[in-house]
This record gives structure tokens, C-alpha cells and sequence, in this order.
């Protein structure tokens, strides 16, 4: 008999992979399906759930034409979080998805956001969990509510495709933040803030357990065997962490996508504006994420819009400039909030800038802050988390697409001022998702799901830190100017957005100099 | 009498001595140039031997009389501007004791301190209108006293660049009342040596030269400066002119409500006023006009077209200036929020702070390069409205027109801009060496062409269009508004910059 595969399903924003994995974590086969979304009003952002269905056995035909379905010993699923479809009995949607990246729910954040929603869901209030976007439903579209007989995230979704059966794992479903981050069952109170009863919600278990079979029905669209058990998985950025075999204190992973994110490992459960708070795949911990939404966007913009060049090469040039310049871009901070902040200031107002211009800062200078912007970020981030927990990250991997951009690692390195390891291997996220049905299979002898992790999660190689005493230093005290730019900006930005609020702009006094001015001190 | 002749015109600058050929009608006849370089011996130093001036000065002249076939006869009389500040010292044998200390030499902060401390600031500023900075002439007078006392010594006359190449065709001792006032040792209400501040420093007022105004006729070329340059002996040379007070003549604005401003590598904003007005902490210099009984208030921008050019030199430079500007057209007033501060190379006006920076604010994944470059067009704007705004707070007479030159008036969008954010008509001349010929009418006036200043420009100068503010006015109000909190809010951050 041939060695045991288990299988990841990963749908994210833009495709559904499928891919096949051998015990020690290798990916045998993948499978891959462009997803698409719309955008029918700024800000707004949805897609067709069936499409997911659709995606995900067009990926799972595919995958299985590849593989001996034989050998396959079970399925999970990982996914683009906070995403949620409203169903009706059929299970047929009422209304497209809305995504985690749509923003309509703005007012309903400062209406109903609180310090207790917070304290109970582990997510600071945001446009981003689903129960914001529930709200502007029964705002907006009380009858989709009313009609709704199950709100489903991505991985309920594509469960009761594969197996019939209503259930999610709680670390697919904490997202939504309708969920009791201590106790991993649903808040009866957070329920009542959107009108939801829990019959209208599917049911929780572990991540890692046995949910149901592949029924034959859905058998027979993915290629896939009736009866292969299915294992309920988690969201795509804590598999990306059990990917890397984050799944003890005193590690962190950085998964350097569009956004980035930084997720540490918890045995205790915390909750802090500097993080998010979200159910580790390890059942019963948690992950505390930072998330920067501009990651490698603020990198694309800064090629597309500054740079004028989208062309395949773009990166590297810039990089390869970039790489030239000293340590600390000579000065000039970048300000990467170019589409607001989250953690740990939850500005949606907020907005990028570059400070310390002068004569001698060019193109290579201006990509290089970029860099360096995300990875102060970073520290930031590190920082805040690690004053939560009470104890500090010692190992930090790598993943995403950033990762394989040599500068950008090596800049994380030295202004962490830790090691960062990196991957040849590509689908951290997938391998979470396979080493929660290896656990689940006990596949290759050891059960449990940490020590699945460190035997399937390998080819990790370290990036040292390579700055000597005074650039080393230098970044200490630029990372201090950094840490109080938004403080000093966070005004200016209100009023900016007040501005675009109010156009056409106000007539009124023009603003005027004071008699005193505004100059630095002046002499006697 | 009619007028009838010639005006000669020369600019002293920091990089070359220019002549300028001028008939009544403000037509020129010719124009010629000598260049030189500056020396920096040491960091924050800048000095420039006279010589230099001198056989620039008889080369252009030369020449200028050369290539327009003009004789020497018909030139009736002879003006001279240029760089301001510049401390010449000669001995009692009129001989140059040492290179001159120039208006960019930085290295007087120590002096400029003692200055302040020893007349007291408050006291310093109502009385010469100005801040002792060390570009200024005071604190370099006091720093050769204290390190090259032997020179000091010897020294028995002061002189400014443009009156050192007078001194040299005409033989006398003079100085007019704007450079003067950029001496900082004037009383600016009595446009002349401030016997308080000379006496508190030390200085004894046998060092400095008499006082003239601008088109007042000091002396004549004499037989040997003839021989030395072309001209004709006996021609009358006028007091002239600060570059400045000079530029401000050659483009007409020598009327309070008519201003100047030049947006080239930085930005300079000039007012006539009808009185000495003193901006009480300096953040203005306040000088004396080269126009009797008028004075002028000026701010500079360190950061004006060089801004511009930073910003194609670095981000565009495949892209011509129309090109760059094109990108900026599309883009709404305001920048869809997006606002720079031009601090690239520190600042002076309103903000005397070598330390600040610039900064790119409002950045979002719609913003693109056209956003920066509209934002850097109107951040420039911004900053000379903080200049205006100052002015207007300073001297009650209201602008009505701006008269503007420079590189950045080549831009239709910009100069659009900068109307509507200033609320203020822009118009250019037809003035090519704003300095040589102001220089050259404060001489026609002296040769009895127009009566005053102001009518020598009526007919002189001549207007090439003017924008007036459009229909945007009024829509930077909230966008300024943006702009004018950032520094406060950076100034820390740039000191804290400055020491990493």
C-alpha cells in the first residue's frame, strides 16, 4: 500500500487550492481555481457562495485525478475567515457573501462596537468580524435575517456540502465574533446585539475532531471517496501558524501576504486592543494575531502607483535598489496605513505618509521605508503582545509570498532583532489544514495535534539578524520616532477624513498663523 | 527732457556678475555674463574673493558693449545690485584684507548668540526689524573681530559685494539702504546706521560707508576703471541695489499692493510697504525698499521649485516638466487629501528650523503619482501662503497683485494654484534678469528719464499675462488647514530624526 495522503481544501479570497499531502508534509499534488468577487457598492465586497462549491469540486476533481483515492485517509478545510452567507433551509443563499475585507458596517462598529463586545469575542471592534456586518443586515435587510436559517462561514459552507451535516469548528466560526472566546460556545450575548438565535447558527466542536463522511452526493462532484472522514479545520491564518508548528508559547508565525499578519501562540486566554484574539487549530488555546492590513499591498501600490511599473521585474528592481540603501533609509519613516490601521490603534481614518523627506531620498530610499515600515510594525506588535502574555517570542516563521522576498526577511530579522526562519516549501496554510486530519487519523504512528505539527511542518532555514552595534542602534531609535508617528498624526487624520466628509469644503475664516507661531524654540 | 541713451544694469550674484543694456522703453539693447565659483574652506563656510566680481564685472561690461555695438557714450548711467549680505573689508590703503564672508556662509551661530544677548533680542528686532541670523553681515563683522584680530586691526572700511565693484568704477565709499538694511545694523525707520546697535556691539562707525537710496547718484567711473572696462569716464553709477530689492524693481513692484515673488529652487515673497512694519519675533525680514520712503517685508521658502525637481529628479525623470504637470491636472484641489510639507532642505519662513523635514501625508491605495506631484504643486503654495499670511498680519496694506518669476511660473497649473490658494492675481513680466535691470532703472531715474521709481516701471516693465485666482478659490481652505498642522505636529519627530 501506498503511503497515507490527507487532504487540505484552502479557499481563500482569490482561488480554492486542493492539496494533497504526504505524512512528512511534502505537498504531492495541486490543484488550484480562480475565485472572483464584486464590489456593487464602495466599499462593498461579496461573492457567490456557490461559487465556493463550485471552485471547491473543480479543485477536488482535479486534485483526485492526480492522486490514488485509496490512499487518501481524510479531508480538512481552511478559509478565507470572517466571510459569511446568509442560507435558507435548502441550504440556498439568500443573499451573496459578505466578505471580510467589505467595510459597509462603519456606523454599525460605533454604534454597537464595545469594550465588552471586545472582552467576550476577542475582537476589538472592527469592520471586520462578521457580527458588525450581521448588524447592518438587520439594519439594511431585516427580512435576509428573518428568512435565514443558518449564517455559515466558509467552512460550514463547504462541510454541509461534503457531509450534510450543519457543524463548524470553533476556530472557523470565532471570526464572526459571535462566539465566547473562553469558552468556545456561542455568546447567548453577542447573539442578541444582531437578533440571532443559535438554531440559526451551525453547530461548534474542536477543531481537529471528526465531524461527519464525504457523502455520496458529494462524492460523486469532488472525485473524492464516500465515507472518507471529514476533520473540522480552523481559518486560513491560524492553519498558517500550525503550518509553521506554531503551537507553543514563545513562537510566532508572520505570514506576509497582502496583509501581514503576526500570531502568537497562547495558553491563556488574553484579550487586548493590540491583538485579535481567535481559537488556536490546537483546541482549547489561542492565537493572539496583529494584523497589518497594508502588507505587501503597501509593496504592489508602491510599484504600481509610485513606481509606474507593474511589470513582472518591478520587484526585484526595487529590491535590488533598495538593498543598496543604508539601514534606516537615511532617515525617512513610512507610515504603512494606506488603507487605515488595525491593530492596535483601530483607525480606519488613518492613513500612510512618508516623514523625513529630504533632497538626498529617492525612489530606492521611499521603497525601502516601506519595508522598514511594516517591519516597525512589527515590533510594535511583538512588543505589545508580549507585555499581554508576559513572556517573549523567541522563534518567528515566515510564510506568504512576502517571504520569499530575501530583502524584506532580512530587514524583519534586523529590526526585530531576532531570527526569522523561512520556508522552501509554499502551502503553510494547506499543511495547518493536513496536519489537523494526520492528527485526527493518527497517520505515521504519533497522535496529537503539536507533534503532528513538528514532524509535518519542516525545510524551515534561518535568517539571522546581520546588523552590527550601530546600525543596530540606529533602528532603536528610529523605531522610537516611528512608534510616535501615529500618536502625533492620528488628529491630522481625523481631519482629513472630516474633509472628505464635508465636500465640498466650508466656507468660513480662513485659518491663520498665530501671533506666537509655531516655530521651534527660539533663542533668549 | 526725453528720454534717450542707455541704462547699464549689473547683477553681482553668488555664481557670476551680469551686465544688462537697457533702453527707455525697457527694451534691451544687451546682456552679457562672467561666471565664478565660491570657495567652502571649511564646513559652513562660504567666501568669494572681490577680484572675482571685479574682472567679472569688466568682462561683462566688455563684452556687453562689444556684442551690442553700443558706444560707451551712450550710456547715461549706471546701476549695480547683487548678493546681499556679503562682508568685504578693506584696509587704509583700500586694499581687500581677506576673501568676503558670503550671505550663505552659515558659520556665525556663536557670534549671532552674542549679538542677541548683548543688544537683547526684543530690542534688536524693533529696532533693525530682523532676528541677527548668520547669513547676516553683523555676526560676521564680530567673528573676524574675535578670530582674526589682526586683520581686524587693519581694517578701515566695510562694503557689501555690489558696493566693493561700485567702489572699484567710481572710488567711493557707499552703501544703499536696502543692502544696508541687510546689514542688520540699521535703524530701519531711519534708513541708516543704528548708532545704538553699533555702539553695543563695538563697532566703530568710521568702519562703515555713508548711506544712500537707490537711485541717488553716489559718484562717477573714473579715468582708470574707464580704461579698465570700456566705459566713459565721468558716467554717474547710483546707489543700486539688494539682488531682492533690486528683482522687485525689474518686475514693478515697488508700490505697496503690488508683491514679488520668485518661485525658483526656493521661494522668495517680497511686499512694499508704505512704513517700516516689523514682524515683533523676525520670523519676516524687514528691510528698507530700494524706492525712497518705501520699505518691504520678505519671506523665503528654502524648498520652492527644488521641490518640483526633486520630485521628477527621483520619481519621473523619463517625464518632461509639462509631463509631470499634466499628471497633476486631473486630480481635484486638495489632493483627495493627500498633503506635503516641501521642508526638504529645513526651513525658514515661517519656521526658522534647519532640522525640518519634508513629508508626503493622506496616503491611500487611490492616491497615485499625479496625487503626489498635485500635492507637492500645492504644498509649495502652502507654504507661500504661510509667508502671506504673515505678511498680512504684519503690514495692513492689502495685495492685489503679485508680479512672479522664477522656474516654476512656466507652469500654467501651477501658477493657477498658487492664485487660488493665494487669493491674489499672478502676473509674470517680460523682465528676463530681474536684478540687472532693476539695477538699471534706479540709474534711468538718476539720468533724469522718469521722475520717480514708479514711473521709470510703468514704462519700463512690461506685463506678460496675468492669472487671476479662478474658480478653485477657496477650495484649499480645509486642505491648508491640513497642511499648517503638520509641522507643529512633526517638529519633534524631525529633531528626533536628526539624532538617530
Amino acid at each position: 500500500m501506498n503511503r497515507p495522503l490527507v487532504i487540505a481544501v484552502d479557499l481563500s479570497t482569490t482561488a480554492c487550492k486542493a492539496v494533497a499531502f504526504e505524512p512528512g508534509g511534502a505537498p504531492v499534488a495541486i490543484a488550484r481555481v480562480a475565485l472572483t468577487k464584486v464590489s456593487p457598492q464602495p466599499g462593498w465586497q461579496e461573492q457567490d457562495s456557490q461559487g465556493w462549491w463550485t471552485a471547491a469540486c473543480a479543485a477536488l476533481t482535479e486534485l483526485m485525478a492526480r492522486v490514488d483515492a485509496a490512499d487518501v485517509v481524510a479531508i480538512c478545510v481552511t478559509h478565507q475567515r470572517e466571510t459569511f452567507v446568509c442560507l435558507d433551509e435548502d441550504g440556498a443563499a439568500l443573499r451573496p457573501a459578505i466578505l471580510w475585507l467589505d467595510t459597509r458596517a462603519a456606523s454599525q462598529v460605533r454604534r454597537i462596537g464595545s469594550k465588552r463586545i471586545h472582552e467576550v469575542s476577542g475582537k476589538p471592534p472592527s469592520t471586520t468580524p462578521s457580527l458588525y456586518k450581521l448588524a447592518w443586515l438587520a439594519d439594511h435587510e431585516p427580512d435576509v435575517l428573518r428568512r435565514t436559517s443558518t449564517v455559515a462561514d466558509v467552512h460550514a459552507y463547504l462541510v454541509r456540502r461534503l457531509t450534510g451535516r450543519w457543524v463548524t469548528s470553533w476556530a472557523s466560526a470565532d471570526p464572526s465574533g459571535l462566539v465566547d472566546m473562553r469558552t468556545f460556545e456561542y455568546s447567548p450575548e453577542l447573539l442578541a446585539t444582531v437578533g440571532l438565535r443559535v438554531d440559526q447558527l451551525p453547530e461548534l466542536v474542536a477543531p481537529g475532531v471528526t465531524i461527519g463522511e464525504v457523502s455520496e452526493e458529494a462524492a460523486l462532484a469532488t472525485g473524492l471517496q464516500t465515507g472518507l472522514p471529514v476533520v473540522a479545520g480552523a481559518g486560513d491564518g491560524q492553519c498558517a501558524g500550525l503550518g509553521a508548528a506554531i503551537c507553543e508559547e514563545g513562537r510566532a508565525y508572520l505570514n506576509l501576504g497582502t496583509a501581514v499578519t503576526l500570531g502568537c501562540h497562547s495558553e491563556r486566554y488574553h484579550a487586548s486592543l493590540a491583538f485579535r484574539t481567535l481559537s488556536s487549530p490546537v483546541a482549547g488555546k489561542w492565537t493572539l494575531e496583529a494584523v497589518l492590513a497594508s502588507g505587501a499591498l503597501s509593496l504592489a501600490w508602491f510599484g504600481r502607483e509610485v513606481a509606474g511599473d507593474d511589470s513582472p521585474n518591478a520587484y526585484q528592481r526595487l529590491e535590488a535598489a533598495a538593498a543598496e540603501i543604508a539601514p534606516g533609509s537615511e532617515g525617512l519613516l513610512f507610515l504603512p496605513y494606506i488603507s487605515g490601521v488595525g491593530t492596535p490603534y483601530w483607525d480606519s481614518a488613518a492613513r500612510g505618509a512618508w516623514v523625513g523627506l529630504r533632497e538626498r531620498h529617492g525612489l530606492a530610499h521611499m521603497y525601502r521605508a516601506v519595508l522598514e515600515g511594516t517591519a516597525f510594525e512589527q515590533l510594535i506588535a511583538l512588543s505589545m503582545i508580549g507585555s499581554a502574555v508576559g513572556s517573549d517570542t523567541i522563534v518567528i516563521r515566515a510564510m506568504g509570498g512576502g517571504s520569499r522576498s530575501s530583502l524584506w526577511v532580512q530587514v524583519l530579522a534586523d529590526i526585530l532583532g531576532k531570527p526569522v526562519e523561512v520556508t522552501q516549501r509554499s502551502e503553510t496554510t494547506a499543511l495547518g489544514a493536513a496536519i489537523l486530519a494526520a492528527a485526527a487519523m493518527s497517520v505515521d504512528g504519533e497522535g496529537g495535534v503539536v507533534a503532528t505539527a513538528k514532524r509535518m511542518s519542516r525545510g524551515w532555514r534561518t535568517v539571522e539578524p546581520e546588523l552590527g552595534g550601530v546600525e543596530a542602534e540606529r533602528y532603536r531609535r528610529l523605531a522610537e520616532v516611528y512608534a510616535r508617528l501615529y500618536p502625533v498624526l492620528s488628529p491630522i487624520f481625523r481631519d482629513i477624513d472630516e474633509i472628505g466628509r464635508t465636500d465640498p469644503p466650508a466656507t468660513g475664516p480662513r485659518p491663520r498663523l498665530g501671533r506666537r507661531g509655531c516655530g521651534p524654540g527660539w533663542p533668549g | 527732457m526725453t528720454a534717450s541713451g542707455i541704462v547699464l544694469g549689473l547683477d553681482v550674484s553668488t555664481t557670476a556678475t551680469k551686465a544688462i543694456l537697457i533702453r527707455p522703453d525697457g527694451s534691451v539693447a544687451g546682456v552679457a555674463s562672467s561666471e565664478y565659483d565660491f570657495e567652502s574652506p571649511h564646513p559652513l563656510w562660504a567666501e568669494q574673493d572681490p577680484a572675482l566680481w571685479w574682472a567679472a564685472a569688466r568682462e561683462s561690461i566688455a563684452t556687453v558693449l562689444r556684442e551690442s555695438g553700443t558706444s560707451a557714450d551712450d550710456i547715461v548711467a549706471i546701476g549695480a545690485a547683487g548678493q546681499m549680505h556679503g562682508l568685504v573689508l578693506l584696509d587704509e590703503h583700500e586694499v581687500v584684507l581677506r576673501p568676503a564672508i558670503l550671505w550663505n556662509d552659515q558659520r556665525t551661530a556663536a557670534e549671532c548668540d552674542w549679538i542677541r544677548e548683548t543688544v537683547g533680542r526684543e530690542r534688536f528686532i524693533a529696532i533693525t526689524g530682523n532676528e541677527p541670523l548668520t547669513g547676516f553681515t553683523a555676526g560676521k563683522l564680530i567673528w573676524v573681530r574675535e578670530h582674526e584680530p589682526e586683520l581686524w586691526a587693519r581694517a578701515r572700511h566695510m562694503l557689501l559685494p555690489k558696493d566693493y565693484v561700485r567702489f572699484k568704477l567710481t572710488g567711493e565709499h557707499a552703501l544703499d539702504v536696502a543692502d544696508g538694511a541687510g546689514t542688520v545694523l540699521f535703524d530701519l525707520r531711519t534708513r541708516t546706521w543704528s548708532d545704538e546697535v553699533v555702539a553695543a556691539l563695538g563697532l566703530e562707525s568710521t568702519l562703515l560707508p555713508r548711506t544712500v537710496e537707490g537711485p541717488e547718484i553716489v559718484g562717477s567711473v573714473t579715468e582708470e576703471a574707464a580704461a579698465a572696462t570700456g566705459l566713459r569716464a565721468g558716467t554717474p553709477v547710483v546707489g543700486g541695489a539688494g539682488d531682492q530689492a533690486a528683482n522687485a524693481v525689474g518686475t514693478g513692484a515697488v508700490v505697496p499692493g503690488i508683491g514679488a515673488m520668485s518661485v525658483g529652487t526656493s521661494g522668495v515673497v517680497f511686499v512694499p510697504t508704505a512704513a517700516p512694519a516689523i514682524e515683533p519675533d523676525g520670523r519676516l525680514h524687514a528691510f528698507c525698499h530700494a524706492v525712497p520712503g518705501t520699505w518691504h517685508l520678505m519671506g523665503v521658502t528654502l524648498s520652492a521649485a527644488g521641490s518640483l525637481k526633486w520630485l521628477r529628479d527621483e520619481l519621473a525623470p523619463d517625464k518632461s516638466w509639462d509631463e509631470l504637470t499634466a499628471l497633476a491636472e486631473p486630480i481635484r484641489p486638495g489632493s483627495d487629501g493627500l498633503v506635503f510639507l516641501p521642508y526638504l532642505s529645513g526651513e525658514r519662513t515661517p519656521y526658522p528650523d534647519p532640522l525640518a523635514r519634508g513629508a508626503f501625508v493622506g496616503l491611500t491605495v487611490r492616491h497615485g503619482l499625479g496625487h503626489m506631484v498635485r500635492a507637492v504643486l500645492e504644498g509649495v503654495a502652502f507654504s507661500l501662503r504661510d509667508v502671506f499670511e504673515l505678511v498680512r498680519d504684519t503690514s495692513p496694506e492689502p495685495l492685489r497683485e503679485l508680479r512672479a518669476s522664477g522656474g516654476g511660473t512656466n507652469s500654467v497649473l501651477w501658477k493657477q494654484i498658487i492664485a487660488d490658494v493665494l487669493d491674489v492675481p499672478i502676473s509674470l513680466t517680460r523682465t528676463a534678469e530681474g536684478v540687472a535691470t532693476g539695477a538699471a532703472i534706479l540709474a534711468a531715474v538718476a539720468a533724469g528719464w522718469y521722475p520717480t521709481v514708479g514711473d521709470a516701471c510703468e514704462a519700463m516693465v512690461e506685463l506678460a499675462g496675468t492669472t487671476p485666482p479662478g474658480p478653485d478659490a477657496g477650495a484649499y481652505e480645509a486642505a491648508y488647514g491640513v497642511y499648517r498642522s503638520l509641522y507643529p505636529a512633526l517638529r519633534e519627530s524631525f529633531v528626533a530624526l536628526a539624532r538617530v
